[in-house]
């Protein structure tokens, strides 16, 4: 059993976590794009993450706590998804969504670590840890003004970038490190 | 209400209203149909494929569907009159500019943006289909249908594996065999749908599943970044080069635990 401070568990499929969910607060509510990410948690990531028809994805929610007060710091949820170009398709894991709850942004737990830190570190690990194992490209979608997401994404390896969403330009899609020359054909 | 029907069908939905039964694509009863001034000609668009044209698709105003019914059941003067509207339609701004962003797409592209769905296509065609409907409905109450005809728009309020739950805008909820709505395109929560229940006769009717459109001015009208529709997966071939590399071992910077 972990001593850490936090407690890292996956969601459940029960109406406490629903409501759980539902009542999580991450936004400034005069930014609109933090106002979105807050609505996707609270209205639909729980369904996202249980919708039957979704489970050839491998949806993960997974839940990060104070170990010691049990308060909700952060979600983080993950699924395989495939990129598509004309006839080419890469497997690649997208981070559906990291949010810290208003709270705890830009604080640190007891230890010193980041709470921020620790829910990427979460999720990151989970996408390791899959069976039968992940493409390790991992895809994070964020919005260019989030400047404090970036900056998380950076530090741990979102290094890449692929170009913007055409529906969506104000969207940058961070990809983990790739090394090498060109492979394959 | 903010949900319409979708605003643009194929000339199979019109024979499928027209004679309920009979292979969609029979060509004698859109012929009869627009013999008697119940149709329109449509809107034609060409199709292509890798450049080259593939064929013609043509895509005809939603009235066309209440003039095919109209005609079913012997109303002829409301025929020619939602006929005529349809026409009016067809010739306007909104379907020009419909018909301009759908030119030069393939065949999939066109019969899919047809039946509903237009989330791999781009918001500007989206906006478009959102215009033609808003056009339609600007036309004013629709005509008496009579009390043979019931539709039921809104939105899928819940999926289960074998049907999904249709919510209207007025809170009544009824269960869609997830087979029916499966044709329209839509299965996932939060999208719009519709459910028409024609009669036929005292011991039959048809209900037909129909994509719907949300026309209100609303942030969700904007695709956003998350969801599974959401449009963040398309590469263009910068992304294939860089994604070509081998992708490092992920990096955990904290040792965390998941609990069970």
């Amino acid at each position: 059993m972990s001593s850490a401070p936090w407690l890292v568990r996956l969601a459940r499929a029960t109406r406490r976590d629903r409501l759980l969910l539902a009542g999580f607060v991450c936004a400034d509510p005069l930014v609109p794009w933090q106002v979105e990410v807050e609505s996707f948690v609270r209205e639909q990531l729980f369904d996202w993450r249980f919708d039957p028809h979704a489970r050839g994805q491998d949806p993960r929610l997974l839940l990060v706590f104070e170990r010691r007060s049990r308060t909700l710091v952060g979600v983080a949820a993950h699924e395989r998804i495939t990129l598509v170009a004309r006839t080419t398709f890469i497997p690649a894991t997208q981070l559906e969504v990291i949010a810290v709850a208003h709270v705890w942004q830009g604080r640190r737990f007891k230890s010193g670590v980041r709470a921020s830190d620790v829910v990427m570190s979460a999720v990151l690990s989970d996408v390791r840890a899959r069976v039968p194992p992940r493409d390790a490209r991992v895809l994070a979608v964020v919005h260019e003004e989030n400047v404090r997401s970036i900056e998380l994404c950076r530090r741990h390896g979102f290094v890449e970038e692929l170009s913007r969403p055409v529906d969506l330009p104000q969207y940058r899609r961070l990809i983990t490190r790739h090394v090498g020359t060109r492979r394959g054909r | 209400m903010s949900i319409a029907l979708w605003p643009i069908v194929a000339r199979t939905q019109l024979v499928q209203v027209f004679r309920p039964g009979e292979p969609p694509e029979a060509e004698a009863p859109y012929r009869t149909l627009r013999s008697h001034g119940w149709a329109t000609a449509g809107v034609s668009v060409v199709t292509r494929n890798a450049g080259r044209a593939t064929g013609r698709f043509t895509l005809f105003s939603v009235l066309n569907v209440a003039a095919a019914r109209s005609a079913r059941v012997g109303d002829a003067r409301s025929a020619r009159a939602f006929a005529r509207a349809a026409e009016r339609l067809e010739r306007g701004a909104g379907f020009t500019r419909l018909k301009e962003l759908l030119k030069g797409r393939s065949l999939t592209t066109v019969t899919e943006t047809v039946r509903g769905g237009v989330t791999d296509t781009g918001l500007e065609l989206a906006n478009a289909i959102r215009d033609v409907a808003r056009e339609t409905r600007s036309l004013g109450p629709s005509p008496q249908l009579g009390t043979d005809l019931a539709v039921v728009a809104g939105r899928i309020a819940e999926t289960h594996p074998d049907a999904l739950v249709l919510e209207s805008e007025t809170g009544s909820r009824m269960l869609v065999p997830r087979w029916l709505a499966k044709g329209t395109g839509r299965q996932a929560v939060g999208e719009a749908l519709a459910l028409m229940t024609d009669r036929l006769d005292d011991t039959q009717v048809v209900v037909t599943a129909v994509a719907a459109i949300d026309l209100a001015r609303e942030k969700r009208r904007q695709p956003g970044p998350f969801g599974r529709a959401a449009p963040v997966r398309a590469l263009r071939p910068a992304d294939v080069r860089l994604l070509s590399r081998t992708p490092a071992p992920l990096e955990v910077l904290v040792p965390v635990v998941i609990d069970a």
